[in-house]
């Protein structure tokens, strides 16, 4: 076996070899190829055939289920599993990225020790587990293991290791949501985060909770909110908080509250609610009231901004709508009081009657493990005053995440043997006197239990990479548990602990199947899942209320919040997330302040100026973006970058700006207060760039960007085409297809929407395919093709984009990156304009910060694929040109750069490789080894001095029609997905053939939403957009 | 040959009769010392210049080797500004290059006999033009070491060049122009060429003179062929002045962008091109005259001619802007108006206003016949045309890219790079480098033509 | 002089002829000779006279775009027993205990930047020597054919309209 691996490297190196050299070297051929072929081949696998794997993303405590899909024994790309309760097929751009966690060029290739000039030097894994040994066994009982959620069997593992060891086991997460878990255990008796049901809502608010981008399980609320927000008759979402987010960007109307002020809104709302007897009968009406009596509007108008009127308007609304919820978490659940603020929504949603109803007790998130910052304390308390010899780390970076004043870093350096099992060398790994690389979730074996009732697989897409030499966690854990005399009870091997613990759910889940074919089928799907009764939840009464005082003397509230791509950090070295656009600023590859023009004004700085930042705490200097979004009275940082190790493309670039922060926590769960300081904001020295890809957010008079007011769409599904309003009614509840079934039969003249066809005209100019529908002919063509007719082909590959559904994550432009072999070319390149992406998310702000409704629209970008398209005409070469399948094809290897198809784009879709991303000799070079190894060998790595656009994944189109042929049949609507289209979590996109009047695409393409962007220019383009709802909050 | 003519020289003003453009003083010896004296060893200014020349073209080749080395992404562009300084530069030589054939072949069929004193630097100026920009084309690939994909030819791939974009339109249109004005150059020059080369000692200069006087003897038929052959080409680039031009402007007005997308850019363009390419001229004319002594050949008259042809086509150039400017304000595309709001008050006013002022405001000075009688004035004059002219073309390439259909990408600026800066210096020396040779080496005015106004000299009764 | 100019035009309108010519012409420059494998394995035995068919080795072509290498132990599946006194064959048992692969060397190339896919073209019937020549006649295999552009597309070209299998022109379908 070990020698059939052995050879299979070389397969992998050798297959590495072609795919690359082939794409980069351009015309010259190298010398003789060497081909070598398995020894053995492994069961059923064939070169050139992707093979894919279920397995659990462990980027963070959500743990969606993912697909792996592998080619030639590599991990090229990552999709969302449609079997899996929790993400059911989407996938964030995190996920998609923990690819580039896995062939990370700087990841730990063998263990290593510091020597005593503290340099580090390899060592081999014996010598490592040997010194390991000693020193556990020495350290026996004075021991401590800092793990993250890892859940399932590795977290039984590592507590059971702990507590064999006779020492602590602490489970760290930066964001636990201790605060919510507090609050829960408080009002509910339930110290758990429930699951937020947002499809059923008909009413959300949200209090400061990033439901789309960081807090809980994002996929799967998006998924919900998308839900909720495709029927047009409700769905209103509110969003409270000083900083206009990107889950705020999608509100309909945004409350700039006061910060801190979350909770007397809340408790105000519930007295409006109590008081004028809107809410749900419940029994013990009266002793809410007494909790609520001091709040009423006025005075919550006063503690808040939030006029009284307004107070008063979003409970009615919100009690109003059954079932309704309100959401808390994030920022505003990171002050030295959101116990008290979170046990007042709860509060909230008790009177709205929303409990069981849609904040639910039965799927909810797995972070029971996870350690307060209490126990942190704990453990820093204990490492600095020397009572722990031997610290175990994995998985966590708390020297990165744990806020300076703290002082893990220090504590930590008293403990006299420091061991960290690290893929690469973080801030934590950097103190250590012994790193242990690990192998990746993608290379290793597992299982995770990330919700209640889900028992998920985390199942290895490939052979652990042969330049690391890594071992499981698990392998690890043992191994020094054995070296350190404590490891008796466990057998040889991770993979037999890990079964043996499957046979334990094997007794409960096995159904008479013996454990083999239980086993098999669990990794074929992904994992097992049993319906999870709801917890018994009731009221049993709150926490004292108070609000948080900001600590310091500043002007301004800071607010520090977790980037949408880098999360806490742990993304910050992998180049898809540093060169994906920040949702909000469209900013790259570094930190920013946020801060409104008007206070930017007071202290003199404009657009990307240096601002100087002080707290009590420190001072930090950063690049200002004016963003109408956040406050006068605050600016707001994103958490993630400004590592001082970890990697290159992390290290040293931009701030981390916990060393802003003074101590503080919260009085009731001990959680780290995120919002607590005040800060002086001045004019800087210097600071980084503020590089963008979007400097402009105002479409001007473009209209790219379209919206139709709910009620003239409610009037368009009720009237114009005869169908009862009952029709209208049930359409808007349905998914987002379903109102588009009613086509209008007139409409007004409108250039930018694609017209009916009026019968018997040849081509019409806003016909919404370039081909007659009547004139196609399925099954073998009937007229030959060497007549040079296009009619008669079998396919117009078309998409409809509905930008109700789109939020704006951006999972898609990663998804695309990994899909299509897209570089990453860094700041500099991006500063001028040089961003390579093929799919970009355009954000424009018609109404920010302004009091009322909030208007902030995503529109997704990608090549329209033109009917009559611009860039086609003028290329010299036939480099682009149109396909007979309505795609408009980019030949790379015919292209000689003149960039003239850009110039004639009006979409600017397409990228153009200034530069030899894709030669390993250049500096420029994009996929340093190992890197390279995810590159899709179905798609050509592009060489220097060509044009490169959105394809439509034509490799998968390809690939699913040869396997309709296989089978002898036509190719299904749906068989066929674009990676974007795979991994939006709420379905916004839709990839098919117009010329099937059956297909999704088709009948979105002719709702009544439908227009095309810039379509008064006549391009005619394959993608339709379906506009944005627009509701009135109030 | 000449030594065999047995005419004398002329006596005096009873023989030869004043003419407008020459003066008594000029006989048929004088001209042809005056003139052919150009040719021959140069001496240590010219070396000079030359050198500084030759120096400057260096780092121009440098840049180049930068750019195919590194790739394109060495110049300024950035998405949306896709074309900037090359394009510029190619549309500002191929303007240059206009003038030459429309002061030798359009004012020779209107027989304005000015041109005779002029016309061949105008000629030379042509051919070194064209040569020049069609450097650009192949130098703004991001793949140049393919530019022959864009030649119709036959191939194994069985894949021919799309004859619908104007690019290609361009391959065919600057091709034909530079054959057609090289030929014209050649032709004209047979009879100077053959008059320098049987006074040249030298054997090297005899070789090359000898080649470009294609066998000349002077005989009548010769002459009767040659002048059917001259007014034949006349005839065939007279259409050419006005199409190349307005297929360059094509690859403009055919797409779609704001800006671009105008009818007017053809007679625009031309114009535009005549308006360089005049001014360059005199540009030339003035140092050679002065640093050779002509002033009685090319005289202020000859000069104040061409002023006027600046003037006349200035205003139409500015007409054009303001007409541009009329129907953005006037038409229905919004997008349209955006940019041209833009244009003149965005990020890259300052290069608008810099084109209007020298292109549009400047050139009125040349309503006062001081003005155009000055030769210094003149000469800083129509240093501030060409600028202006550069700029125009920056212009229109650049801020319309720039500010494209969807605002997502505006703000994304153009900022020229040191090596676009060097290859557009470099192109100057590349243009200069040929002009100099050529001043050096072939009769850099029309021995022949300008003899023609001279009025035959009388053979005289032997006593 | 004139007739040294003349000469020179003659020459340069030579040159240009000749390229021109080479380029429209599908001149193949293939040595007629393969290249030297590390085991002399032959074609025309096994395809040839044993008549093995080519998918018993090869058994990728139908299943996948690439034509896999047969591993070792497809041919130690005969060879354990199947004339192992011979030199060749000792090499190949040589290799299988050491463990190794023989390093063939490759001998079709394709062009870069194309895609090629076995599994359609077998699927429509294609016959393997179509492109690979009569590998079941030769000793040492050799590339019988220049998979050029021009050399697919005369194919395609005549199976645009075929009823059950047409072939595409579409440039995508390769280069993508």
């Amino acid at each position: 076996m070990s020698e059939s691996v052995v050879l299979q490297r070389r397969e992998f190196l050798k297959l590495l070899g072609l795919g690359v050299a082939g794409a980069a070297t351009g015309c010259a051929t190298p010398p003789a190829d060497r081909l070598i072929p398995y020894l053995v081949a492994p069961n059923d696998t064939l070169p050139g055939v992707p093979y894919w794997y279920a397995s659990t993303c462990r980027e963070c405590s959500a743990g969606c289920g993912v697909l792996v899909k592998q080619r030639e024994g590599r991990v090229i790309k990552l999709e969302g599993n449609p079997e899996h309760p929790v993400s059911r097929g989407g996938l964030c751009a995190r996920g998609h990225a923990s690819l580039q966690g896995l062939y990370d060029p700087d990841r730990l290739k063998s263990p290593m020790m510091k020597d005593a000039s503290g340099a580090w030097k390899a060592v081999s894994w014996d010598e490592a587990l040997k010194l390991t040994g000693e020193k556990l066994g020495v350290a026996r009982g004075k021991l401590a293991l800092v793990t993250d959620n890892a859940t399932g069997s590795l977290h039984k593992l590592a507590a059971g290791w702990a507590a064999a060891a006779g020492g602590t086991h602490l489970v760290y997460e930066p964001f636990a949501y201790e605060s919510l878990r507090e609050a829960n255990r408080r009002t509910f008796g339930q110290a758990v985060v429930p699951h937020f049901d947002f499809a059923r809502a008909r009413y959300v608010l949200s209090l400061g909770a990033d439901f789309l981008e960081t807090f809980g399980s994002p996929v799967a609320q998006a998924r919900g909110f998308a839900a909720m927000r495709s029927g047009a008759a409700d769905g209103v979402f509110v969003a409270v908080g000083p900083r206009l987010s990107l889950t705020g960007a999608n509100a309909d109307e945004w409350i700039a509250i006061r910060p801190g002020g979350e909770m007397a809104l809340a408790l105000g709302m519930a007295r409006v609610i109590l008081t004028e007897g809107l809410g749900a009968a419940s029994g013990d009406r009266g002793a809410l009231l007494d909790l609520v009596s001091a709040y009423t509007p006025e005075t919550v108008a006063e503690q808040t901004d939030v006029p009284a009127e307004t107070v008063k308007r979003l409970a009615r609304a919100f009690a109003g709508a059954r079932p309704s919820l309100a959401v808390a978490g994030g920022i505003a659940a990171q002050s030295e009081r959101s116990v008290a603020m979170l046990a007042a929504v709860n509060l909230l949603n008790v009177v709205a009657g929303n409990i069981g109803e849609t904040v639910r007790f039965d799927r909810i998130l797995n972070v029971d493990a996870v350690g307060s910052f209490a126990e942190v304390q704990q453990l820093i308390g204990t490492m600095g005053d020397g009572r722990i010899d031997a610290l175990v780390v994995h998985g966590a970076n708390p020297v990165y995440a744990v806020p300076a004043w703290a002082g893990f870093a220090a504590a930590m350096d008293k403990v006299i043997f420091k061991v960290a099992l690290a893929t690469t060398l973080d801030e934590t790994a950097e103190r250590c006197d012994l790193v242990l690389p690990v192998t990746h979730a993608l290379e290793t074996a597992g299982d995770a239990q990330t919700a209640r009732g889900v028992y998920s697989m985390v199942q290895p897409g490939m052979q652990k990479l042969p330049m690391f030499d890594a071992r499981p966690v698990g392998d690890a854990l043992i191994a020094m548990a054995k070296a350190g005399g404590f490891g008796g009870q466990y057998p040889a091997a991770w993979s037999d602990y890990l079964a043996a613990e499957w046979r334990g759910l094997h007794q409960r889940f096995g159904g008479g199947r013996d454990f083999d074919t239980f086993w098999a089928e669990t990794l074929r799907r992904g994992g097992l899942w049993e319906d999870a009764g709801a917890l018994p939840v009731r009221w049993i009464g709150a926490p004292a209320f108070a609000a948080p005082e900001l600590k310091g003397t500043g002007d301004l509230a800071l607010v520090l919040y977790p980037s949408p791509a880098l999360f806490d950090g742990r993304g910050a070295n992998k180049p898809w997330l540093q060169e994906l656009p920040d949702p909000t600023t469209k900013a790259v590859w570094g930190s920013w302040v946020e801060i409104h023009p008007e206070t930017a004004g007071r202290i003199g700085v404009a657009m990307g100026d240096p601002v100087r930042i002080e707290t009590e705490a420190g001072s930090v200097e950063l690049p200002a973006y004016l963003y109408a979004g956040v406050r006068k009275d605050t600016i707001a940082v994103p958490l993630g970058q400004g590592h001082t190790a970890y990697g290159r493309y992390a290290t040293g670039r931009g701030v981390n700006a916990l060393n802003l922060l003074p101590p503080a926590q919260d009085d009731a769960s001990g959680a780290v207060a995120y919002l607590c300081a005040r800060a002086k904001a001045s004019r800087g020295a210097k600071a980084m760039d503020l590089v963008r890809t979007q400097p402009h957010l105002h479409q001007a008079d473009s209209e790219i960007a379209q919206v139709i007011p709910v009620t003239s769409l409610m009037a368009t599904l009720t009237g114009s085409h005869g169908g009862e309003a009952g029709h209208g009614a049930e359409a808007a509840h349905g998914a987002p297809g379903s109102m588009m079934l009613h086509p209008m039969q007139s409409r007004p003249g409108r250039y930018t929407e694609p017209l009916e066809r009026s019968p018997g005209a040849k081509n019409p100019a806003h016909a919404v395919s370039a081909y007659e529908p009547h004139e196609v002919v399925r099954g073998p063509r009937q007229v030959p093709v060497s007549e040079g007719s296009y009619a008669h082909a079998q396919h117009r590959w078309a998409m409809a984009i509905d930008l109700n559904s789109c939020t704006g994550c951006s999972s898609c432009v990663v998804a695309c990156s990994a899909e299509n072999n897209i570089p990453t070319v860094g700041p500099e390149m991006i500063k001028r304009g040089r961003e390579m992406h093929w799919i970009r998310i355009e954000r424009f702000e018609e109404k920010v910060g302004d009091p009322g409704a909030n208007d902030v629209r995503f529109v997704p970008m990608m090549c329209q694929h033109c009917s009559d398209a611009p860039c086609e005409t003028v290329c010299p070469v036939y480099a682009t040109y149109h396909n007979p399948e309505g795609l408009n094809a980019q030949v790379y290897n015919r292209c000689v750069g003149t960039r003239y198809c850009s110039n004639n784009c009006p979409y600017k879709v397409r990228a153009f490789n200034f530069f030899d991303y894709a030669a390993p000799e250049k500096e420029t070079f994009a996929f340093p080894e190992p890197l390279n190894w995810q590159l899709n060998p179905d798609v050509t790595v592009r060489s220097k001095g060509v044009m490169e656009k959105c394809t439509m994944c034509v490799q998968r189109i390809l690939e699913g029609k040869g396997n309709a042929k296989d089978e002898g049949r036509a190719v299904r609507d749906g068989e066929i997905q674009t990676a974007c289209q795979q991994s939006c979590p709420t379905q916004a996109i839709v990839f098919g053939d117009l010329l099937d009047p059956e297909s999704n695409v088709s009948k979105l393409s002719h709702g009544d939403r439908r227009y095309w962007v810039l379509g008064e220019l006549n391009t005619r383009p394959g993608v339709t957009y379906l506009k944005k709802i627009q509701r009135e909050s109030a | 040959m000449a030594e065999e003519l047995t005419y004398e020289p002329a006596a005096g003003p009873e023989d030869v009769g004043e003419t407008e453009h020459v003066p008594a003083t000029i006989t048929q010896k004088s001209l042809n010392d005056d003139l052919l004296k150009l040719i021959g060893p140069p001496g240590k200014w010219w070396w000079t210049i030359f050198l500084i020349d030759l120096a400057i073209l260096a780092v121009g080749g440098i840049a180049v080797r930068n750019q195919i080395v590194h790739g394109i992404g060495v110049a300024g562009h950035t998405r949306p500004v896709m074309w900037a300084s090359y394009v510029a530069n190619f549309v500002f030589w191929v303007g240059i290059a206009h003038c030459g054939t429309l002061v030798s072949a359009i004012l020779f069929l209107f027989r304005s006999h000015f041109r005779r004193a002029v016309y061949r630097v105008a000629e030379a100026m042509t051919v070194f033009g064209v040569m020049t920009a069609g450097l650009f084309p192949i130098l703004h690939l991001g793949r140049p070491w393919f530019p022959y994909w864009l030649f119709p030819y036959p191939s194994q791939r069985q894949i021919w060049p799309n004859f619908r974009s104007p690019l290609e339109w361009d391959v065919f249109a600057v091709t034909t122009y530079l054959t057609v004005s090289s030929i014209f150059f050649f032709v004209g020059i047979i009879p100077d060429a053959a008059a320098a080369r049987d006074r040249q000692k030298n054997p090297f200069m005899r070789l090359i003179l000898t080649l470009f006087s294609f066998g000349w003897n002077g005989s009548n038929t010769q002459w009767k062929h040659f002048y059917g052959a001259y007014l034949y080409f006349a005839a065939l680039a007279t259409p050419l002045v006005l199409s190349v031009h307005s297929v360059v402007s094509w690859d403009f007005a055919m797409a779609n962008v704001p800006g671009w997308h105008s009818t007017i850019f053809a007679p625009y363009f031309v114009a535009g091109a005549i308006f360089s390419g005049v001014a360059l001229v005199i540009n030339l004319l003035i140092p050679i005259r002065s640093a050779f002594k002509l002033q009685h050949i090319v005289t202020t008259d000859h000069i104040e001619k061409l002023s006027k042809l600046v003037l006349l086509t200035s205003t139409i150039v500015t007409y054009s802007y303001l007409v541009e400017f009329f129907l953005a304000w006037y038409g229905p595309n919004k997008f349209e108006r955006d940019l041209f709001w833009w244009r003149a008050t965005g990020h890259f006013a300052w290069a608008f206003w810099i084109m209007f002022t020298c292109n549009s405001i400047i050139p009125l000075l040349l309503w006062f016949k001081k003005v155009r009688r000055s030769m210094p004035v003149v000469f800083v004059l129509m240093l501030f045309v060409n600028v202006g002219m550069w700029f125009e073309r920056f212009v229109i390439i650049i801020t319309s890219l720039a500010h494209p259909f969807d605002p997502s990408t505006w703000d994304i600026n153009y900022r020229m790079s040191w090596t676009e800066g060097a290859i557009l210096a470099g192109s100057f020396a590349w243009f200069f480098m040929y002009f100099l040779l050529f001043v050096r080496l072939l009769p850099a005015f029309s021995v022949a033509e300008i003899k023609e106004t001279l009025t035959p000299p009388m053979r005289r009764k032997r006593a | 002089m004139n007739r040294a100019l003349a000469a020179l035009l003659i020459l340069v309108t030579l040159a240009a002829a000749t390229v021109a010519l080479s380029q429209s012409l599908n001149i193949s420059l293939l040595s007629s000779k393969g290249p030297q494998q590390p085991i002399a394995f032959s074609h025309k035995i096994h395809a040839g006279k044993l008549g093995m068919d080519c998918l018993y080795c090869h058994y990728g072509a139908d299943k996948s775009t690439i034509a896999n290498i047969p591993p070792v132990s497809v041919c130690m599946g005969c060879h354990k027993l199947a004339s192992t006194d011979r030199p060749e064959v000792k090499k190949l048992i040589g290799y299988w205990e050491r463990g190794e692969t023989p390093p063939w060397v490759e001998v079709y190339r394709l062009p870069d930047h194309v895609k090629f896919n076995h599994k359609r073209h077998v699927k429509a019937g294609v016959e393997c020597q179509k492109c690979h020549g009569k590998a079941e006649e030769m000793d040492v295999l050799s590339q019988a054919s220049s998979l050029k552009m021009g050399w697919c597309l005369s194919c395609h070209r005549q199976q645009l309209d075929d009823k059950n299998f047409p072939a595409t022109m579409d440039c995508v379908s390769c280069h993508h």
